[in-house]
């Protein structure tokens, strides 16, 4: 980052030097905030603080009102009650262009990067650097620009190229360019809103070694995550909200795991044990080297009725790549597919879906939901034909809304999507409550094989055993899963089987005797499950 | 959120509450329309006679039944420009084969439907398949259609059609305007479609996120090509009532058409980018034109204003459709 004077940054109030070196001094104060939504209390009386040279976590169930509290510090939205000082001052943040003037640069949950746009634009978006002479003075220096872009991602180790539109870039790479972004700002205070969601250990790292070089250098982190491991390996201090409330602050070393649990649900969770292997019955899908030119090549694998079968690798690796192929989503070069035995050729997702596949994709908000819809036609919109009452040659024509109430009203409950209403539009639900509905859609369908891309992303941990126990119970009835995650845990415990792919070739397949989070990593990473591969990864707990 | 602990006295003054908001969320629209009837009436009491209403409808009958297809395309987030040649044409078809052919009336006004559904489903076609953008293609079908117009009737009008003709347009069941009874039709069976149909749900989610909902396997080319050949075919009844209006036709009736219908619908609150409104919407759209229409001549407001009139309308229904997705968003 270094001394990044590129532009004139408009957050010319703040640098991180200023900071007068004394331990445990309030960047900002936050008291009695409340916000209300039409429907709901999102925040009542909330007290938050943030300290210089801290990272404090911020912690909740969905929809428990973190992001709505961040949002708020951030100038997205204005407080109805409460007061925020800013470095003892009392402050009145207008819009997001104030909170970065003022030095609060903001990762948000839901990307604000705009498609069409480049990766370094986006990352320079609001601060483009301009030439210097008159005459250039309303010109973007593009080269300028781009060097600027480089030097960041290079800081956080990832291989993005600058000039490429942004539309090309899966979930994990956009959100390393969202977090780019934060960074490009010299600011002295950072919020992290669910930041590694979307990541896979190697940029989980290097985020948190970013991270801890800026708390070292004065700044203070806020940091949104529901993986809770994250807490102890990063955190100073944790605040834990609940039902808009914050329920405690407690310094990190006395937050176990557990405690945070109770502390966010009111009750424990128990990590779902390993289930017993079940013995898996006919083959229902079954993949024969499919390719697609320089993404993937020769991926065979296949999926038995009561199996959960995993897919592990790195980001980039073309797990979602090679998941969307089967689903005629995207289409393969070649390669064959059979369900149940019969060779098929998918042209589209809508033939997929009539051969009972489903695709549960990674990216919920671009690919996932209709956002101006409610949360009942996003439930329902993969089983319309399902829910018809009179059919004219096969085909339905009427919704039957009873039954659609009845099925949705008790989807959200199983799942505990936090919403006013079922017809509620999707768009202001929280994040992990956007995804659960994602993931309530395919479990209303009547498929038998089910593609989940990433299905707990930025779930709460209650509701992510919850998404489990459904998978189970899935299986347990006669479907097959396909399961990529990049929590190795959550593979670990819900998988019966795992193929790992590296650089578009599986390189292995784990049964479930072999399975551990060792032999994972290893093969994703280098390719062998030996144990000399195992002793490869260093600290990479977490991927 | 605590409301466990409300009693229900509470929770239903909260259901009341938020059903006006919806309400005024939705349809505000809705209460402007209602605010200009209002004055209007206490200017010109006789707006309000039972006359003048069915006269009203009437006036907007046509624009409103043309309305409804437009919805279905809108709400997908496409956009057809043709429906005004497309209704002149079959309004010219009809007008020829009765006076030409000598055919029966009642069997001449069926007989452009299938053009313009061809028109409809060639555009659709080349919509989706070829991946124009849907304002290119209906641009381009706007030309050919009104050219077609032109070449079937030789540039000429024809008139003097038979009277039985007329009783489509001109005619009456008891104090109701024939045309007024088939816009109820089809705004009532839009409004089934698009709520309680899977296509019509298939509509709303092509038009939110279209990527989002061919991945839930909706089969988006399909429909939006339905919406085509429906909107068209709409267009072409239009057309052809409003021929049996005059008993004639002529080659360049319902010229600029398009632009009252997208007005209609937009004026409505369905977003012109998808995915929003809805019929009910439509319904207020296409009345308010006509009230404002009917309002400003009863008043002797000269149609120049009455044209800065409506542009202003739609912008600010425009604006109101922002601010609504700004709050949500
Ligand atoms: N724009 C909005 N309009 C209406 N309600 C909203 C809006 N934004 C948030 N809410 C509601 O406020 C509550 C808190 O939401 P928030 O996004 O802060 O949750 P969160 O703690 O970030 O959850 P998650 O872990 O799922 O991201 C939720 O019940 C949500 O439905
Ligand atoms: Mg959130």
């Amino acid at each position: 980052m270094g001394q990044a004077s590129i532009g004139t940054p408009a957050v010319s109030t703040f640098s991180p030097d200023h900071v007068t070196p004394v331990d445990h001094q309030l960047l900002v104060e936050m008291t009695g905030i409340s916000k209300r939504f039409p429907g709901v209390l999102a925040l009542s009386d909330v007290t938050f603080d943030l300290r210089a040279r801290e990272v404090h976590a911020l912690l909740g169930a969905n929809g428990a009102g973190k992001s709505t509290l961040i949002k708020i510090l951030a100038g997205v939205y204005t407080k109805d009650a409460g007061v925020i000082r800013l470095r003892g001052h009392e402050t009145e943040i207008r819009s997001p262009r104030h909170a970065q003037e003022l030095g609060i640069a903001t990762i948000y949950q839901e990307y604000n990067l705009v498609p069409d746009l480049s990766v370094a634009e986006n990352i320079c978006l609001g601060h483009l650097p301009k030439g210097s002479s008159p005459l250039t003075k309303f010109i973007v220096s593009r080269q300028q620009m781009n060097r600027h872009a480089e030097r960041i991602l290079r800081d956080l180790q990832v291989d993005i190229s600058p000039t490429i539109p942004l539309r090309r870039l899966g979930v994990a790479k956009q959100q390393m360019v969202e977090i780019a972004k934060a960074l490009s700002l010299e600011s002295g205070i950072y919020i992290m809103d669910e930041p590694t969601a979307a990541l896979s250990s190697k940029e989980i790292e290097e985020l948190f070694r970013v991270t801890r070089s800026m708390r070292d250098r004065g700044c203070g982190v806020v940091y949104i995550s529901h993986r809770l491991e994250e807490v102890g390996m990063l955190a100073d201090r944790v605040t834990v909200m609940r039902d808009g409330r914050c329920v405690d602050t407690l310094a990190a070393e006395n937050a176990p795991t557990s405690r945070l649990v109770q502390l966010m649900v009111g009750h424990s969770v128990e990590r779902a044990a390993r289930h017993p292997g079940c013995a898996p019955g006919a083959k229902l899908l079954s993949v024969d080297r499919l390719s697609r030119k320089g993404i993937f090549e020769d991926v065979s694998l296949d999926i038995c009725e009561g199996e959960v079968v995993g897919l592990a690798g790195l980001m980039g690796s073309g797990r979602t790549e090679v998941a969307r192929a089967i689903f005629a989503a995207d289409r393969a070069d070649s390669g064959e597919i059979s369900v149940r035995g019969k060779p098929i050729r998918v042209k589209s997702p809508n033939h997929a879906v009539r051969e009972g596949l489903c695709y549960l994709p990674e990216d919920r908000k671009k690919l996932g939901l209709v956002l101006s819809s409610s949360v009942r036609d996003n439930i329902i919109l993969a089983s319309l034909a399902r829910f018809c009452r009179f059919r004219i040659a096969g085909k339905g024509i009427w919704l039957d809304q009873h039954r659609i109430r009845k099925e949705v009203v008790e989807r959200v409950k199983s799942l505990d999507i936090k919403t006013p209403s079922i017809g509620q539009f999707v768009e202001s639900l929280s994040g992990g409550n956007q995804q659960k509905v994602v993931v309530a859609r395919w479990l209303c369908s009547s498929a038998r094989i089910f593609l989940f891309d990433e299905p707990t992303r930025g779930v709460d941990v209650n509701a992510k055993s919850e998404i489990y126990s459904l998978v189970r119970t899935l299986a347990a009835e006669g479907a097959g899963i396909l399961l990529i995650s990049s929590e190795v845990e959550e593979l670990v415990d819900a998988c019966d089987r795992i193929y790992i792919l590296r650089q578009g070739r599986i390189v292995a397949e784990l049964l479930r005797d072999e399975i551990s989070k060792e032999a994972i990593l290893a093969a994703a990473l280098t390719g062998t499950t030996g144990e000399d591969g195992g002793r490869h990864r260093t600290q990479k707990e977490d991927l | 959120m605590g409301q466990t602990s409300e009693t229900s006295a509470q929770r239903t003054g909260a259901h009341v509450k938020r059903a006006v908001q919806t309400l005024f969320r939705e349809y505000s629209i809705f209460f402007i329309f209602l605010l200009v009837c209002v004055v209007i009436t206490s200017i010109r009491p006789v707006f309000l006679s039972v006359d003048n209403i069915f006269n009203v409808i009437r006036q907007v009958s046509m624009i409103g039944i043309m309305s409804v297809g437009m919805t279905f395309v809108i709400l997908s987030a496409d956009i057809d420009l043709s429906v005004g040649s497309v209704a002149g044409l079959c309004g010219a078809l009809t007008a020829g084969v009765i006076a030409r052919q000598g055919l029966p009336p009642l069997v001449a006004i069926f007989l452009p439907l299938p053009v313009a559904a061809l028109l409809g489903w060639v555009m659709g076609i080349i919509i989706t398949k070829a991946k124009v953008h849907s304002f290119v293609v209906s641009l381009g079908m706007m030309s050919i259609a009104r050219g077609l117009a032109l070449v079937y009737t030789k540039g000429l009008s024809i008139g003097n059609l038979p009277k039985e003709f007329g009783a489509l347009g001109g005619g009456m069941v008891g104090p109701i305007p024939i045309p007024v009874i088939i816009f109820a039709a089809f705004m009532i069976l839009g409004y089934l479609v698009l709520t309680r149909t899977p296509y019509g749900r298939a509509i709303y989610a092509i038009g939110g996120n279209q990527e989002a909902a061919r991945l839930s396997g909706i089969k988006v080319d399909r429909y939006r090509i339905m919406n085509f050949v429906i909107c068209s075919t709409l267009a072409g009844f239009a057309g052809i009532i409003l021929a049996s209006r005059t008993r004639s036709a002529w080659p360049a009736a319902a010229t600029g058409w398009e632009l009252d219908v997208i007005t209609a619908v937009i004026i409505g609150g369905t977003s012109f980018f998808g995915g929003r409104g809805g019929m009910v919407g439509t319904l207020i759209g296409a009345l308010f034109l006509g009230v404002l229409r009917n309002g400003a001549n009863l008043i002797g407001v000269s149609p120049f204003y009455q044209q800065i009139l409506i542009g202003t309308l739609v912008v600010i229904a425009v604006v109101i459709d922002r601010l609504r997705q700004r709050r949500t968003a």
